[in-house]
């Protein structure tokens, strides 16, 4: 008989003789609904900030999740542990081949309590706050996008009637989560596990004094590696294709928008950002810690203090020409929006400065008022709010793939322009001033002011914008069920009780996926008949259907007509600071086309008229190579307002991509004989 | 008037042995000089054992059993192996060898070195247990492609129980052999250094003696060494110490069995206080939210994780196998009278490329590694064409020779054949730029004679008559 006793401070009640931890919800009540927030414990940054002096205090936070019922339940009862709608964690650990208890948060003391007191020694804890930290990074996702988040879907091989195997997405409802899954400095997102893997270590022997030699260090105890990680798995829900390096900057931005993501949500937390401007007078350049990721990493696998940091680094425009690790790449992004940032809180807190020198910018030696603390404080947890939301909304207006740096600030500019059309603070241009200082330029434009990188307002014929009208009309007739409530905006009592005994599907987030599987497929099937004839659109739109379509582009309707795939239609409600509420459909559509270095045997490939059976994509291609496009269309007036296309038939584009994956000056093509699925296991790793 | 002096003839020999290096740099001249650069092939390769037997056979009877200079590059397998194993080992116990040159870090004498030696020495340990426990366990942990993976490079770094004989066992007797010898000379060779030959002189472009450069295996390491991944203390040492904290343990432990009472494990690493949860296996059937999960989830398998931490066996062991490249001792023979070059820089990687340029020759403070790679007439192209042994800008561009000619010792379908994926050998793209450089005059292990190509009829006509390719060996003579 396993031994799962409740450890550590507080102990919960059992009740006798059953073995099985007392929960609240043990026979589903109907609730209040009073409970909207769950607030738990966890560190700001990592343990060991808790061992010094100077920032012990502000390393113990407490996390505002919203609340959900948590447990599992096995069709009589519900059974207390760290499951809920979005993720489930489980703390198995097969490196050691041990199980850990698994932490009740529904238990009354804990409830009572903000959860359990911070502890590296006990693992309950570490799974309240890996729940705690994942949880509060999804609420940032979905204020920002307006909608509720799905994870990826799981492609599986499903054989179809006539022997063929077909690839189909599978819904995934939760988020799987190993706290302790490996004895590695490592932790990862698993793209084909749907999972975030993280790992623990004994740290080096480095003399540095920041860190106990030998210790053990835990991955998942670190803030922004858990916020990091999960933002990988957000971003891979949203845009599937970002894993896929086509060229230097698509992986290298699912590191830097994770990072992003980390040192932003950082500002949600006032307390430690309070500190930390008392510490450095206000002046946020000297703010270190709000600065620098992973910290106990850092010093636990090498000399320095942090794994990454991004303040006191001086733009060098010439650095993104010759740095193609994804990592370093991908710095040079984050430090771009850092800079913006800097610039924007400076430009917020002159006034405040000036106020509180008499005029002459200069403060006294010695502490700031604690008034003037406080008011900076706001002013930097705002604008951080802000960076990060401009940042998040900006995916829905990238392409669907072959990403890069230059159009996500395009994405950036026109997001924020939708949504603050006069930019009195000057976001956009201290954005701009960011991106241009450490050498980030957009291709196909021919200046870096704001109307030359807002995205062009495409003109569509009217029987493009009539299709889709009529498609949406199909899908929100059928699914008027399904109709999004705003970003996961409390759940009808009825369904809190319920949501740990209705099977995934029937949940709210479980039908929304439903209705936009039904809703692709919809619309893909009335676009493939209007394409068909439509050279110009299909242009427009990056794909190629019909006749005219190269040989290389795959068939995938059943036809074995070259046609494209519709991945996801999602509505988007945002709210602007202003009261702006702005509300698209978010429509991507995809292509694929076999790609090889030989530009003889992609002539062949090209050819028109090869019969699709003759160039399978099998055929011994060298890679493949993706198109297609971002559709926003408006919610009420179903025009597209944009349409962000990377076209299939783009022979630069495929050039570019042959380079890139085919250089011999090593780049990405070094990880060629690693199994692609675990891309982020290796790029972490190596 | 005196006639204009001139380089003696050189011939090449690459020996034909499949996925390895051999080769063999004839001088000639009064008597012919004799200088034999490795001599190892990968396991495997088809008809292995007679190949050798072949190659060997035929450089006693061009050398006659004397070799004036023999380079053993680095400490892997496919370099080495025909020093020691039946096929090579009576060739090499009886021939008279002149000078042995070895790189900097096989040096006994240098603190660097030893330290090196000894942490990579360790780490082959380490991995070695974990190796040997993941058999015990028949490799449950991992998916079979990683297992072969592991095998593979394994065999090549001696960590394998798989062979009978390691490279280091080969590199080890060979240089004791040469030491035993009072007529051989053994040189450690540091980069900048030069040793004179009859009509040329050696010059050393690497191991770089910086130990940094050494552990640089890519260009993304440039984004490591400034701390930008996670994985940071990329030494031997610190893999040495990752894979004894965890997955050895945790191997050896699989290993085992049931017959290690969970009891007797709890409350060890990670979790040292309190009870430290329970076993694995009991807790899936009797806790009630664990096997609520696993019910939940009957068909979730693509989910566990219950083979994920071992990959990083694999990974560690790759990137040993890197390490082990990047201390490559890699040579330019620069011939004395028309200042052609001839490189051979065996497997080095970024690291060592890159460390080229800063390298000064005391006794030609004029020379630089750039007018090296300018003047190369014939290049050995490094690890058998992979990605990431041959430096684009800093070095194929630099190559600019019109004279310039390839030797690639490849076995492309053995190298493709290979778990997981096929080994990416040659390069293609590698491949294209060589085509460019070398005018097409490109000459492989496995194929032979070079490939049809645009180059104008003079040129091959010339090239043709230089080259002479026999079952043993593609010979070019310059």
């Amino acid at each position: 008989m396993p031994e799962f006793k409740d450890r550590g401070v507080l102990v919960a009640k059992r009740n006798a003789g059953s073995g099985v931890n007392r929960s609240v919800f043990s026979k589903p009540a109907k609730p209040s609904g009073a409970l909207t927030r769950r607030r738990l414990r966890a560190y700001a940054f990592d343990p060991s900030l808790s061992i010094k002096l100077e920032t012990w205090r502000m390393n113990q936070v407490t996390l505002s999740v919203p609340w959900e019922p948590l447990g599992i339940w096995d069709g009589k009862r519900l059974i207390p542990g760290p499951v809920g709608d979005y993720v489930e964690i489980v703390d198995e650990d097969p490196a050691t081949g041990m199980a850990y208890p698994a932490v009740n948060l529904d238990d009354p003391e804990l409830l009572a309590t903000d959860g359990l007191p911070a502890s590296e020694i006990d693992p309950r804890f570490h799974q309240q706050m890996v729940y705690a930290v994942v949880m509060s990074t999804i609420t940032h996702f979905e204020r920002a996008l307006g909608r509720t988040s799905l994870w990826a879907p799981r492609w599986v091989a499903i054989k179809t009637d006539r022997g063929k195997v077909e690839w189909r997405p599978e819904y995934v409802h939760r988020l799987r989560i190993y706290p302790h899954a490996m004895r590695e400095a490592n932790a990862y997102y698993s793209p084909d596990k749907k999972a975030l893997l993280f790992g623990y270590f004994k740290a080096n022997d480095h003399q540095t004094g920041a860190i106990m030699p030998g210790s053990t260090v835990f991955t998942c105890l670190s803030h922004d590696v858990i916020a990091h990680e999960t933002t990988h798995a957000l971003l891979d829900g949203l845009h599937p294709y970002f894993t896929e390096a086509s060229n230097p900057d698509v992986l290298a931005f699912h590191e830097a928008f994770a990072d992003i993501v980390s040192l932003f949500s950082r500002f949600s937390i006032p307390e430690i950002v309070r500190a930390e401007i008392a510490r450095s007078r206000g002046r946020m350049s000297d703010a270190d810690l709000l600065g620098s990721l992973a910290m106990q990493f850092g010093s636990a696998i090498g000399s320095r203090d942090a794994l990454r940091t991004y303040i006191g680094v001086e733009p060098d425009p010439g650095k993104i020409r010759g740095t193609f690790q994804p990592h370093a790449r991908g710095a040079i992004l984050v430090a771009a929006v850092f800079d913006a940032f800097l610039g924007i809180y400076r430009s917020r807190t002159a006034d405040l400065v000036r106020l509180a020198s008499g005029g002459t910018g200069m403060l006294p030696a010695g502490d700031i008022h604690p008034d003037l603390v406080e008011r900076l404080t706001q002013e930097a947890c705002k604008a951080a709010r802000h960076v990060l939301t401009m940042c998040i909304r900006a995916l829905d207006y990238c392409p669907p793939v072959d990403l890069t740096f230059g159009e996500y600030l395009r994405a950036l500019i026109t997001a924020d322009a939708d949504m603050v059309p006069d930019d009195d603070k000057h976001y956009r241009v201290a954005m701009i001033e960011g991106f241009r200082r450490h050498g980030i330029f957009p291709q196909g434009v021919n200046s870096m002011s704001e109307e030359a990188l807002r995205w062009e307002r495409p003109k569509f014929s009217r029987k493009l914008e009539e299709c889709l009208d009529e498609a949406i009309a199909a899908v929100e007739g059928t699914s008027r069920s399904a109709s999004g409530r705003g970003a996961r905006g409390a759940s009808s009592d009825h369904e809190y009780v319920q949501a740990a005994s209705v099977p995934d599907r029937l949940t709210r987030r479980g039908r929304e996926w439903t209705a936009m599987e039904r809703a692709c497929a919809i619309i893909r099937d009335k676009l493939i008949e209007l394409l068909a004839d439509e050279d110009d659109v299909q242009w427009q739109l990056g794909v190629c259907v019909g006749r005219g379509a190269h040989g290389s582009v795959h068939t995938t309707d059943s036809k074995g007509r070259p046609s494209f795939q519709v991945n996801r239609l999602r509505r988007s409600r945002r709210l602007g600071p202003g009261g702006l509420e702005v509300g698209d459909y978010v429509l991507e559509i995809t292509q694929k086309r076999d790609g090889y270095f030989d530009p003889a045997r992609q002539a062949k490939a090209d050819k028109k008229g090869a019969r699709p059976s003759q160039v399978r994509p099998e055929s011994g291609r060298d890679f493949l190579f993706r198109g297609g496009c971002t559709l926003n269309i408006d919610m009420r007036s179903r025009r597209v307002r944009y349409c962000v296309a990377k076209n299939v038939l783009s022979e630069q584009r495929l050039q570019r991509q042959r380079e890139f994956i085919g250089g011999t000056e090593p780049r990405l093509g070094i990880y060629s004989r690693i199994p692609d699925r675990e891309t982020f296991a290796m790029l972490h790793r190596c | 008037m005196a006639k204009k002096p001139s380089d003696p003839a050189v011939h090449v020999r690459m020996y034909r042995v499949g996925l390895g290096d051999c080769f063999l740099v004839t001088l000639d001249g009064a008597s012919p000089f004799h200088m034999l650069i490795d001599c190892g092939m990968w396991e495997g390769s088809a008809a292995a054992k007679a190949r050798m037997k072949q190659c060997v056979a035929d450089i006693a009877k061009v050398t006659g059993g004397r070799l004036d200079i023999l380079v053993v590059t680095h400490e892997h397998w496919d370099h080495v192996s025909g020093f020691s194993t039946g096929q090579g080992r009576d060739f090499f116990d009886r021939a008279t060898i002149g000078r042995l040159l070895v790189a900097w870090t096989e040096d006994p004498g240098n603190d660097d070195a030893r330290a090196i030696r000894n942490s990579t020495a360790a780490l082959r340990m380490s991995l070695t247990r974990a190796l040997r426990a993941a058999e015990q366990t028949g490799l449950r942990g991992l998916a079979d492609e990683q297992v072969l993976h592991i095998n593979g490079v394994g065999k090549n770094l001696g960590t394998g129980a798989v062979l009978g004989a390691s490279p280091s066992d080969s590199f080890d007797w060979i240089k004791s052999r040469c030491n035993a010898s009072p007529t051989t000379e053994v040189i450690y060779a540091a980069p900048g250094k030069s040793v004179a030959i009859p009509g040329a002189r050696i010059h050393v472009l690497g191991p770089p003696q910086r130990l940094a450069a050494l552990r640089k295996n890519d260009g993304g390491a440039a984004g490591r060494t400034s701390g930008e991944s996670y994985f940071d203390a990329d030494s031997p040492d610190a893999l040495a110490e990752a894979l004894d904290n965890g997955v050895t343990e945790a191997l050896l432990f699989a290993a085992s069995g049931r017959m290690h009472r969970p009891s007797a494990y709890k409350g060890r690493w990670p979790f040292t206080h309190g009870d430290g949860g329970a076993d694995l296996a009991t807790a899936r059937r009797t806790d009630p939210f664990l096997s609520a999960i696993h019910a939940r989830h009957r068909e979730e398998a693509w989910r566990s994780i219950d083979r994920d931490w071992a990959a990083s066996v694999s990974s560690i062991a790759l990137r040993l196998d890197r390490f082990t490249n990047n201390t490559s001792l890699a040579l330019a023979i620069e011939l004395e009278h028309s200042g052609r070059v001839l490189l051979f820089p065996a497997d080095a990687q970024f690291g060592n490329w890159s460390s080229w340029n800063d390298v000064v020759f005391p006794e030609h403070p004029d020379l630089t590694a750039s007018d090296l790679l300018r003047r190369t007439v014939l290049y050995k192209v490094g690890h058998h064409g992979s990605h990431n042994a041959t430096l684009r800008r800093r070095g194929i561009d630099l190559m600019t020779s019109p004279d310039l000619v390839a030797m690639i010792p490849v076995d492309e379908a053995f190298a493709r054949s290979q778990p997981p994926n096929g080994w990416n050998m040659p390069y293609p793209a590698l491949l294209q730029d060589l085509r460019t450089r070398t005018r097409g005059r490109i000459l492989r292990a496995d194929t032979g004679a070079p490939p049809p190509s645009s180059v104008d009829a003079a040129v091959r006509r010339r090239f043709s008559r230089a080259v002479k390719v026999t079952p043993a060996c593609v010979k070019y003579s310059l």
